[in-house]
């Protein structure tokens, strides 16, 4: 039973600057505003993350505490605030980064309705490949996703997991270095969800990508990461860090029963229990 | 939406046609003004045989047709900017606000001092006061991209150019749709009272010419084929709509 546990707030990384091959993404003292004038508030203040290529990081935190908006700077939805680092295969980023793509909660207001399936996932190549080659990007996309016989489909011919498994399809489309992923299973229902998450471990195994993956449920984030991050304060900072040692092919029943799968969720839910708690 | 006949509808309406030619029969005997359908019918076919219901038709299709797509082409144009560059919007929608709630029957009066009894006129009336509904709805639906859409534009790193293309005139189309509907039946509208105060041409000038010539029957089966057009363009446009938005779940 080891869980390797990283200082609170603690900067483990080695020291050596930006040129880390082994870093997809690195931030550093970074804080985030949101809000203008009088209404501006400090969301989240003197974060250091560092994620190595191809880990699976999920983020938790209590609703409100800053999750959705630290995923959002990521992307490059939303500027940090002065003074803040953030690096992406050691480069500084500021728009959205290269190689770096959303997958939204909402999937329903995310896909274009008019698009079929594959002309959904084909819409962010076609500026850059031809129509030839982007087909059948897009057609092996929606095969990673199981849904290479519903490509012709329309969003709403299709369930909600299907939906989303299209906008899982369409981000990876783009190769993506980065997959970040807001709370993707959250409006789905439990049998399906349950599904994804499988579905999307096998995938991240496949496609080499690095992901961060948002949620609030505990048992989703312990089932999926690699490592988990527990953000928690006002403004938010890191509480908890842990790697974790479940072995990397997981599945609902087995996973589950394992000692470090309960002890992981154990310690996450005194980090987000302990906090704010009445004394 | 309209593949089947609906039987209970056209019931009503021939149930509604029977009473008028009952009360017309009864009433209209003595007032004379009220013609019965079937006199209603015979003077269509008057009309249709040896008078100018043809060429009239013809003109007033034309002319609403004509201003109807020129109204199209003008509001989208100026809506599209409006609805993409904000500044625009800032700068013109006063003015546009102002314009638009000048009653459209005053202007044209003004119009004929400018172009005469003409269908210049008529043409000039009908554009200017059907792009409207095309302009505002275009502007609105393109400046009011769902949000979600557009953070996934921006995610997909599309460009300005494509979001554009892609994402806000496809997700605005429902909308303006409905503006291009709203101007077939004010062009229609538009051109007939045109022809009945300023241009005498078309079947507008036809209505007012029966009337004057005090031939009830006559001035009916006007109404009755102007009604038709309004119903039969409205038709073609929805079927058309249909055929090619089958996506974008318009409801009409």
């Amino acid at each position: 039973m080891s869980v390797a546990e990283r200082a609170v707030g603690g900067d483990t990384g080695p020291e050596q600057e930006t040129s880390d091959d082994r870093i997809a993404f690195r931030c550093r003292s970074l804080a985030v505003d949101l809000g203008i004038g009088d209404y501006k508030r400090r969301i989240i203040e003197n974060l250091d993350i560092e994620v190595p290529r191809r880990q699976f990081v999920c983020i938790l935190g209590e609703s409100g505490v800053g999750k959705t908006t630290l995923l959002r700077v990521f992307g490059g939805l939303v500027p940090a605030a002065a003074g803040s680092m953030l690096e992406m295969n050691g480069e500084r980023i500021s728009g959205p980064p290269q190689g770096a793509v959303f997958v939204f909660q909402n999937y329903v207001g995310s896909l274009l309705p008019w698009r079929n399936a594959r002309k959904n996932v084909e819409l962010g190549l076609e500026e850059s490949l031809p129509k030839a080659e982007r087909r059948s990007r897009a057609m092996i996309a929606l095969e990673q996703v199981g849904l290479s016989d519903r490509a012709n489909d329309y969003p709403r011919q299709m369930s909600g997991g299907m939906q989303q498994r299209v906008q899982i399809a369409r981000a990876l489309a783009l190769r993506p270095r980065l997959l970040l992923m807001d709370e993707p299973f959250g409006a789905l229902d439990a049998m399906t969800r349950e599904n994804l998450q499988i579905e999307l471990r096998r995938i991240h195994q496949a496609s080499g990508s690095t992901i961060m993956f948002i949620t609030h449920d505990v048992d989703e984030a312990v089932l999926l990461a690699d490592r988990l991050i527990v953000l928690r304060g006002k403004p938010a900072a890191v509480g908890l860090d842990i790697v974790s040692q479940l072995p990397k092919e997981r599945d609902q029943i087995t996973t589950k029963e394992m000692p470090e799968f309960l002890m992981l969720r154990h310690k996450i839910y005194e980090m987000l229990r302990g906090y704010g708690a009445p004394a | 939406m309209y593949q089947r006949i609906n039987l209970p509808g056209l019931t009503f309406m021939a149930g509604l046609v029977l009473l008028w030619e009952i009360f017309s029969r009864i009433v209209g005997a003595r007032l004379e003004t009220i013609p019965s359908v079937s006199k209603i019918l015979v003077a269509l076919y008057q009309i249709a045989i040896d008078g100018p219901l043809f060429s009239q038709l013809i003109h007033t299709l034309l002319v609403s047709i004509a201003g109807w797509l020129m109204a199209c082409a003008v509001g989208l144009t100026i809506g599209l900017g409006i609805g993409i560059w904000r500044p625009v919007w800032r700068y013109s929608m006063a003015s546009i606000d102002v314009l638009r709630s000048i009653p459209s029957i005053s202007l044209i009066s003004v119009a004929l001092l400018f172009f005469g009894f003409s269908s210049k006129m008529e043409m000039v009336i009908v554009v200017y006061v059907s792009q409207w509904p095309v302009l505002l709805a275009t502007a609105a639906a393109v400046g009011a991209t769902p949000k979600s859409y557009l953070e996934s534009a921006k995610s997909l790193r599309l460009s300005q150019r494509a979001t554009v293309l892609k994402v806000r005139i496809p997700s605005a189309l429902p909308s303006i749709v409905v503006g291009v509907r709203l101007a077939l039946t004010l062009s229609i509208a538009l051109a007939v009272v045109a022809e009945m105060v300023g241009n005498p041409a078309g079947l507008g000038f036809g209505i007012v010419y029966a009337q004057q010539a005090i031939q009830p029957a006559q001035a009916f089966a006007y109404l009755l084929v102007i009604g038709l057009v309004g119903w039969g363009l409205n038709l073609i446009l929805m079927l058309v709509v249909e055929r090619f938005m089958r996506n974008h779940a318009v409801s009409s």
